[in-house]
Parts: C-alpha cells; sequence; structure tokens
C-alpha cells in the first residue's frame, strides 16, 4: 500500500502531469458556470484528448473538469438564480436571496469553502472505502436501492415546508413527467403521444432550468438591479462567509457525508443529492432568517454535498465497473483506452492509479476553489449591473443549455413548458424542489421495486432497510404533522393566494390524474401500476386541495400581474423564431441588443458590445467548441 | 422601452449576415447514450472516416439514444438530411424489428441504406463460477434468473430464446439499467447468470476467463470460443432453427453503420468506399485494438444482401420467431 501510494504522489507531483490537471478545472469551471452543461458533457468533450496521454494524465484531466462543476455553478445560482448545473437547485433558494440583499460575496466565500471542504470530504470517503467497498456494495441488494430512494422522496416532507400538500402534489407532478417516454420494463410507450422526441423521456436539463431557472429571471426583471443600491460587495465579504462555513462545521460535514455516500449509489444524482442535503439542512434554521429567504446553511449544505459526491460516485465505478453517475459512464469508455480495469485489480495491483484518482480530486477541488476565490471580488460584482443587462444574457444561456439536451427544439419547447409550470407553481406558493425529487427518483423507484420483487418475490418486504425505510415514513410524518399544525396556527407567513385560483389549480391536476388513470387503461400490466398509483394519488389530493381552498377562502391583499413572467416567456419564443429565421448568432445579438435597449440608461455602444461580446461567446463556446447542429435557417 | 427595442429589431433584419449550415462537415449519431460499446464504434468511426471521405471533413458525435436506438433509426428513416453529413450506428436487430415486434417500429428495412457493419461476433449466456451451475447442460435444465435490461434489448431477446428453445425454468428479471447493473447483481448472488454479453464486452472488461460461459449466439462461431456450445446447433426442429436464425442473424453484421432514407446512390457509394478503405487502415485498427473493440467487418453492399437474404422467409418462421423473442 506504501508503494502503491508513493507512486500516486510521485506521479501526481509532475509539472506537466498538473498542469493536465489545471486544464482540467479551468474547462470544468467554463461548463459548471453555463446553465445546462455538466460534467457529462466535459466527459464527452475531454475523452478523446486523453486517448494519446499516460493514463494518470488522462485521469487529472478528467477528473480535474467533473471534481469542480459543481463548485462554479454557484456562481450563476447566487448571481441570477439559475442554477449552473442540477447540483446548484437548492443553492438558488438562498444563494440568490442572499445576493439580493447585497449578500453575494458571503454566498460565494461560504458555498466555495463548503465546496473545498465536501470535495475534499468526498476522497477522503473514497480512500477510506478502499479496503471495504467491495465488501460494502456486495452485501447490498437491490431491495436496499430502492429503501435508499424511498428514504430520499421522504424528504418531499421536510421541502414542502408549511404547504404539505402543494408539496406532494408537486411531487406527484414530477412523477408522472418522469413516466413520459419508453418505460423499460414492457417497451411499452407511455404518454408520448406518438412523438418520437418523447421515448426516451423529458430532458432533465431543459425541464429544471424551466423549472427552476426562468421563474427567477422573471422574478429578477422586477427589478432594476440584482442588489439593493451599489453595496453588494462592500456589506459583506468573503471571509464572512468562510466563517459561516467554520461555525456550521458540523452541517458541513453531515452534508458531505450525504453526498459522499448517496453518489455511491447509481442513479442518484446530484439533483436528488443537493436537495436532500438542503431538506436535511432546512430542520433547523439555527438562528438565521427562514428558509429561502437568504439562509446561510441552505448554501452551505448542497455546496457541500454536491462535491463530495465525486468521490462517493467513484466507489462503484472503481470497484465494480458500474458508473455511479452518467459522467461515470463515459470514464469507463475511458478507462478501457488506458488499459485500465475496473474491479480488484483497482485495489490491489493497480491501487497507485486509485490513489491518483483520490489525490486528483483532492487537488482539483483545491484548485478549482482557489480560482474561484480570485474570481470573486469581480463576479460580486456583476449584481451591480442592471437587470436588463444581466437577464438577456442569462436568458440566452439558458435556452442554449436547454437546447443542447438533445440538440432540438423540442427542448426548448420543453423548456417554455417547463417554465411556465415552474412560474405558476412559484406564484402559488407551490414548493418546486419535491418535483425535482418526484422526477429523479420516480423511475428509480418504480425500477427497484419491480426488481426486488422479481428477485425476492414479496421477501424484500422483511429486508431491514425497508423496514427502515418504513420507520423513517412514519417518524416524518410525526415529526411534520407537528409542525404542520403549529402552522396553521400561527399568521401565514407566505403570500395569500386567491383562492380561486388555487380551486382552478387543483381541479387541473384532478383532470391530469383523471387522464393519467384513463390513459393507463391502455398500457400492459407492468408499466399500467405505477401511472395508476400516481394518477389515483393526484386526484385524491386534488380533492383535498380543493376542499382545504374553499374552507380556507384566502383572498390576497395584493393581487400582482404576470407581467415579468409574460417577458420572459415571449423572449424565449422571440430567440427560438430568430434562431429558426436568422440563425442562433443573430438572435442572440438581437435578443441581447433589444433587452438592453429597452433601458433607457443604456448607451448604444455599451449596447452592441454587450450584445456582440454575447454572440462571440456563443459561437465560441456552442459553435467551435460543442459544434452544436443549428438548425438551418430558414431566411438565410 | 419596446419602440428601441423593435429598433434594434429592425436594424439587425437589414443587416442580418451570413450563418448558413456547413456542409463540409459530418455528424456521427450513436444510437445509445455516451459509454458503452455502440458510443465505442461511433466515436471511433468519428475519428477515422473524414480520412477517407472526399476534401476530408471535420467530424462529430451525437448521441441520441432512445428504445434502444429505434428512435435514431426512425429519425434516419424521416427527418435527417441526405446529403451525407449525417451517419448513424444503431443497433443491428433494428433491421429486423420491424418483422419480429411490428408494434414497435413501422421502418422498412429495404429503405436502410447500410454504409458497413463493424463486427461480426458472438453473444455469450454466461454463470458466477459459484452459482451451482456447471455447464451447459446445467444451464437448459436447472430452474434458475437470470438478468435483463429491457424487452428488445440482447439481455432479453437472446435469454427469452434459451428460455422458449431449452429452459422453460429460465426466470428473466426484467428491468436493470444496464449490462454492469446486471453483472453486479450476479456478483452479488442475487442473479445465477445473464444472455446477451459480447465477445468485445468480455474480453475488454477481462471477464471473459473469469466467468463460466454456458453458451453462444453465434452465425459463425469464431476460434477463440469454439469450445463454448453454440445454441444455434443444438435446436431440433427446422422452423425452430430457422426462427432462431432469423433474431440472432443480425449478429453477423453487429454495430453497422447507415446513412438516411433516400440519400442518392452516389453519396451512399462514397461513404460505403471509405468504409471499405477505413477498415483496413492501420492506423484504425490500432486504434480499435488499444480501445478493446473487435474488428470483423462486412461492406455496405454485403450488409444490404445478407440482411435481404435473412428477413426472407415464411410467414410460419416469422410467427414462431415472435413467440420466441416475447
Amino acid at each position: 500500500m506504501d508503494q502503491a501510494l508513493a507512486a500516486a504522489l510521485s506521479a501526481v507531483s509532475d509539472p506537466a502531469q498538473l498542469l493536465f490537471l489545471a486544464a482540467g478545472v479551468v474547462a470544468g469551471l467554463v461548463i459548471g458556470v453555463v446553465p445546462g452543461l455538466s460534467g457529462i458533457f466535459g466527459m464527452a468533450i475531454l475523452v478523446p484528448l486523453t486517448y494519446g496521454l499516460e493514463p494518470t494524465a488522462a485521469l487529472a484531466l478528467l477528473l480535474g473538469m467533473a471534481s469542480v462543476t459543481t463548485t462554479s455553478d454557484t456562481i450563476p445560482a447566487v448571481l441570477v438564480g439559475v442554477p449552473g448545473t442540477v447540483g446548484a437547485m437548492a443553492t438558488v433558494e438562498d444563494g440568490f436571496p442572499l445576493a439580493k440583499k447585497g449578500q453575494a460575496s458571503r454566498a460565494f466565500g461560504a458555498a466555495y469553502s463548503a465546496s473545498l471542504i465536501g470535495g475534499l470530504f468526498g476522497a477522503l470517503v473514497l480512500a477510506a472505502s478502499i479496503p471495504v467497498m467491495r465488501p460494502v456494495i456486495l452485501a447490498m441488494k437491490t431491495p436496499d436501492f430502492l429503501a435508499i430512494s424511498m428514504v430520499g422522496l421522504m424528504f418531499v416532507a421536510l421541502l414542502a415546508g408549511s404547504q404539505p400538500v402543494k408539496g406532494i402534489m408537486a411531487a406527484l407532478l414530477g412523477l408522472f413527467v418522469a413516466q413520459i417516454g419508453i418505460d423499460g420494463q414492457t417497451a411499452s410507450e407511455r404518454f408520448t403521444f406518438g412523438q418520437i422526441y418523447l421515448w426516451d423521456g423529458l430532458p432533465l436539463a431543459a425541464v429544471f432550468l424551466g423549472i427552476f431557472g426562468l421563474p427567477e429571471l422573471a422574478g429578477l426583471l422586477r427589478r432594476k438591479y440584482i442588489a439593493p443600491g451599489t453595496s453588494t460587495t462592500a456589506s459583506t465579504t468573503i471571509g464572512d462567509g468562510m466563517r459561516d462555513t467554520l461555525r456550521e462545521w458540523r452541517l458541513v460535514l453531515q452534508s458531505s457525508s450525504i453526498g459522499a455516500l448517496l453518489g455511491a449509489v447509481p442513479g442518484i444524482g446530484l439533483a436528488v443529492i443537493d436537495w436532500i442535503s438542503y431538506g436535511f439542512a432546512s430542520r433547523n434554521r439555527r438562528g438565521g432568517p427562514e428558509y429561502g429567504t437568504g439562509n446561510i446553511r441552505g448554501v452551505i449544505a448542497p455546496e457541500s454535498a454536491n462535491n463530495a459526491k465525486e468521490g462517493g460516485s467513484l466507489i462503484p465505478t472503481i470497484a465494480f465497473g458500474l458508473p455511479g453517475s452518467a459522467s461515470m459512464s463515459i470514464l469507463l469508455g475511458a478507462f478501457v483506452v488506458h488499459g485500465i480495469v475496473p474491479g480488484p485489480r483497482m485495489l490491489t495491483s493497480d491501487l497507485s492509479l486509485t490513489y491518483s484518482m483520490i489525490l486528483w480530486i483532492a487537488l482539483a477541488n483545491v484548485l478549482g476553489t482557489v480560482i474561484c476565490l480570485l474570481l470573486t471580488g469581480h463576479l460580486a460584482r456583476l449584481a451591480l449591473l442592471p437587470v436588463r443587462t444581466i437577464v438577456p444574457i442569462a436568458l440566452v444561456f439558458v435556452i442554449l443549455g436547454a437546447f443542447q439536451s438533445t440538440r432540438s427544439l423540442g427542448d426548448i419547447a420543453v423548456l417554455l413548458v417547463f417554465g411556465a409550470v415552474g412560474m405558476a407553481m412559484k406564484s402559488m406558493n407551490w414548493p418546486r424542489a419535491p418535483f425535482a425529487l418526484g422526477f429523479v427518483l420516480g423511475p428509480l423507484i418504480e425500477r427497484y421495486f419491480f426488481l426486488s420483487q422479481q428477485l425476492t418475490g414479496l421477501g424484500w418486504l422483511t429486508r431491514p432497510s425497508i423496514l427502515f425505510a418504513i420507520l423513517i415514513f412514519f417518524a416524518f410524518i410525526i415529526r411534520k404533522l407537528r409542525a404542520w399544525k403549529k402552522a396553521r396556527r400561527e399568521p401565514a407567513r407566505i403570500e395569500k393566494i386567491d383562492w380561486r385560483l388555487d380551486a382552478g389549480t387543483y381541479l387541473a391536476t384532478a383532470f391530469l390524474g383523471g387522464f393519467i388513470l384513463i390513459e393507463a387503461t391502455g398500457l400492459p400490466r407492468g408499466a399500467s401500476a405505477f401511472p395508476t398509483i400516481v394518477g389515483t394519488c393526484l386526484v385524491l389530493g386534488s380533492l383535498f386541495g380543493l376542499t382545504a381552498s374553499y374552507r380556507d377562502k384566502a383572498v390576497p391583499d395584493i393581487v400582482r400581474m404576470p407581467t415579468t413572467e409574460f417577458t420572459v416567456l415571449g423572449l424565449v419564443l422571440f430567440f427560438t423564431a430568430l434562431l429558426v429565421l436568422v440563425g442562433p448568432y443573430i438572435a442572440v445579438f438581437a435578443l441581447v441588443a433589444g433587452v438592453i435597449a429597452t433601458d433607457r440608461r443604456s448607451s448604444v455602444v455599451r449596447t452592441v458590445l454587450t450584445a456582440g461580446g454575447t454572440a462571440v461567446a456563443v459561437y465560441c463556446l456552442f459553435g467551435l467548441l460543442m459544434h452544436l447542429p443549428w438548425p438551418t435557417p430558414i431566411l438565410l | 422601452m419596446y419602440v428601441r427595442f423593435l429598433g434594434v429589431l429592425a436594424a439587425l433584419s437589414i443587416t442580418a449576415a451570413s450563418a448558413s449550415a456547413d456542409v463540409d462537415r459530418v455528424t456521427v449519431k450513436v444510437g445509445y447514450s455516451p459509454g458503452g460499446g455502440y458510443d465505442g464504434y461511433g466515436r471511433l468511426v468519428a475519428e477515422h472516416i473524414g480520412r477517407f471521405l472526399p476534401d476530408e471533413p471535420t467530424t462529430f458525435v451525437e448521441n441520441v439514444p432512445g428504445a434502444g436506438s429505434l428512435r435514431l433509426a426512425k429519425l434516419m428513416m424521416t427527418t435527417e438530411p441526405v446529403d451525407g453529413s449525417v451517419i448513424a450506428i444503431v443497433g443491428s436487430a433494428v433491421a429486423t424489428t420491424s418483422l419480429l415486434r411490428p408494434d414497435k417500429s413501422a421502418i422498412d428495412p429495404s429503405e436502410i441504406k447500410w454504409i458497413g457493419a463493424m463486427a461480426n461476433q458472438p453473444s455469450f449466456c454466461f454463470v458466477a463460477p459459484g452459482s451451482g451451475i456447471a455447464d451447459t447442460d446445467d444451464f437448459l435444465a436447472k430452474p434458475l434468473k437470470v438478468g435483463a435490461t429491457g424487452r428488445t434489448s440482447q439481455t432479453f431477446v437472446f435469454a427469452s430464446l434459451v428460455k422458449n428453445l431449452f429452459n422453460p425454468d429460465l426466470e428473466i428479471v426484467l428491468g436493470f439499467s444496464g449490462g454492469s447493473e446486471i453483472n453486479l447483481a450476479i456478483e452479488r448472488g442475487e442473479l445465477d447468470g445473464r444472455c446477451g454479453n459480447s465477445l468485445s464486452s468480455l474480453l475488454s472488461s477481462g471477464r471473459y476467463d473469469v466467468v463460466n460461459l454456458v453458451g453462444q449466439w453465434a452465425t459463425s462461431v469464431p476460434e477463440v470460443s469454439k469450445d463454448v456450445r453454440d445454441f444455434l446447433s443444438m435446436i431440433d426442429g427446422d422452423v425452430d432453427r430457422k426462427a432462431a436464425k432469423l433474431v440472432t442473424g443480425t449478429l453477423r453484421v453487429d454495430y453497422p453503420f447507415l446513412m438516411p432514407a433516400g440519400t442518392p446512390d452516389d453519396v451512399l457509394a462514397t461513404y460505403r468506399a471509405a468504409f471499405d478503405e477505413m477498415v483496413q487502415d492501420q492506423q484504425f485498427l490500432s486504434d480499435a485494438k488499444k480501445r478493446g473493440l473487435l474488428i470483423d467487418p462486412t461492406g455496405g453492399a454485403d450488409v444490404e444482401a445478407f440482411l435481404q437474404e435473412l428477413v426472407d422467409v415464411d410467414d410460419a418462421t416469422i410467427e414462431r420467431a415472435r413467440e420466441l423473442i416475447d
């Protein structure tokens, strides 16, 4: 073991290999900043570049990239409320309000330091698990993965806040949306309406950018600047954020553990890990403001967890060749090229390679954090720019981030539809995090349920993990029932919604539930079970919500028209029309210049420079680097 | 302020610059997600085919997963450009899907423009060494569980053939996310084994000499696996054998590349010539070897002829083949 460690240390101290790590880290930071791009994209781009490299140098480049996308994804999440990757969705909840309060630097300081500790923790977990990773994974059976997924879904209860019915309904909507596509078991089409585009289900990035990204951009348009006044950087410092992280060391370690352990479970991706760690943190405010209004713990928890995930997801990849995440499946392809065979050899004769991976992850996290910290001062100043400069640029990257999902105009349609759904959910106090959990965990629960049943009959019901999950379920219910009852007695802390709007929404979800039930009758048995359950729960939940709305008959103090929401959706449509008619670069220029021009204070020169700069950036990233196949312009 | 917005638009519409689509680029579309054999062959060809095409176009890879590559196959039959700017790799079973699973695919195999196929390799069934299954006879006689991904995958289809032809007590557990998850379930003792594992995958993962190979589906048994029992030769009835040959025949032209339906003959001929040249190229072959990808190619015209012959069977055979994979 000492020899292996010495060999790994010698490899990672080679300046040439450190250069590859640095290149990977820079690539990862860029990928993390652009909404919609993720580690899987980086892997696909970088793997071919590694074919001529030594295995350790190749791993330096690839792991350097993969380790830090979740460090820089905080930047757009905090500044404009749009997560850079799905791993920063939860960071938006409190990071963005902090920026709006003029505390962007504090949020960045806390996020980066939490990311660093999380990343190092993940590497440590990977190192510590070397002697036990194979026996532990072999001891876990399929029903145990079902139990883990079920417990994950139970976090809906924590994430629903004071809106339990709406939270559960949102989770059910997520579960339904995840069922769209060809059912893996029976190969039958579910809710695809004859569209080939829907065969592989809805693209995660486009759905989440719609649900979480567009509503925040619409909210931003109601302001002139992200931060009040001109005191963004002055009111708090990076040091404040780092001190917050150190003060919350217990939370950092807990969240890192969540990230590293769940990262090792195949299928449980960043989208789940960040919300579960956020839900875990949200049990306690620790003297801070309400969650969702700028509690620093809401930034620290997901940022620790999502960086710790990388170390965790390497565990099944190294030990069994089972990719812990989508990007790991590409890494496995690179393993083959470099003659690396996952399995027992990685823990014996090739142990030095495993050690070098651990060291690369640790070093990448340190380097990524240092670079981000150096940039923070400049980035935080972006919050001082007028909103009408920031929003169109962010919108361009959100649309193109969604478009690169399957490189089809259908992706933009998905963005638009789920953007509207997200805006409706936000304005009607429907928590959106449960939707994310339902969307990601639903297919896992369905799959593991059927696998468990086929493998063990009813035996899975007696697995300790399943019994533990059931116990946790009841503990959650008891704990939350008490909290919800207390919340009902207290004056409402959230904006009231007109009961007729609420009732109308519940009627719509009831119809949706009914539609799902009718459609399910035409599906084969294996494919119809889960839609039937979801449809039934949607109908019942809607009736319950409908009754509650009628009983409360709440009337809001102020009625706000969704003007900015319509503006954002209109801009997406406008951009898409230009994309189809005149191509991407003119469309980018037109959108950015057009929106900036509506700001009376903007000069023509600044408008043209900003719009032109954005078009050039889009050309470099999406054209030159990604070779995105744009639709052929009709007019040119 | 909206007037200013419209002003910018008006100015732009006058000064619209050229941004037309490239024609000197070729996109290799892969019908599966990144990672795995098809993606590997797709990326390998993307990196080499350009050298053998006129003007050496730049090549790119795009993954278009869905329904075991049926989604991409359908797109290639309907919407993809026919100017040679898009080629694709799909599962070879796409050629027989409309015959064997008419409810899943309306693709007319005669419209498919094959460029060539990369491999002719057997597909194996194996069990874990400690599973208590000693040999092929045991595998075909004992009640046991094998894992599969989806109903249209080789993991299900080839196991289904074994179940319906030899061992009715074989239980196929459906719903695994991929081959590596099945392998892990075998290692955990939840499954006894699996079918539908290609030779190249077994060799590159180092499992070929570790697992207990209990049989192979092959159109021609290669030297390396001559000691493993050949299921096709063990089938008694004539209709059953013909039906099994129909189902497994596409292994002869595995990892095939194709062009969109309606591609002009001269464009297709250019690609077929480039393919034939590429698969002889030493640089290409050594790169493939490095990546653990077996190359045993068939040219496009031969693929077309072989598949035409394969699907030219009587209704009774088709009916039986459908029963065997249900």
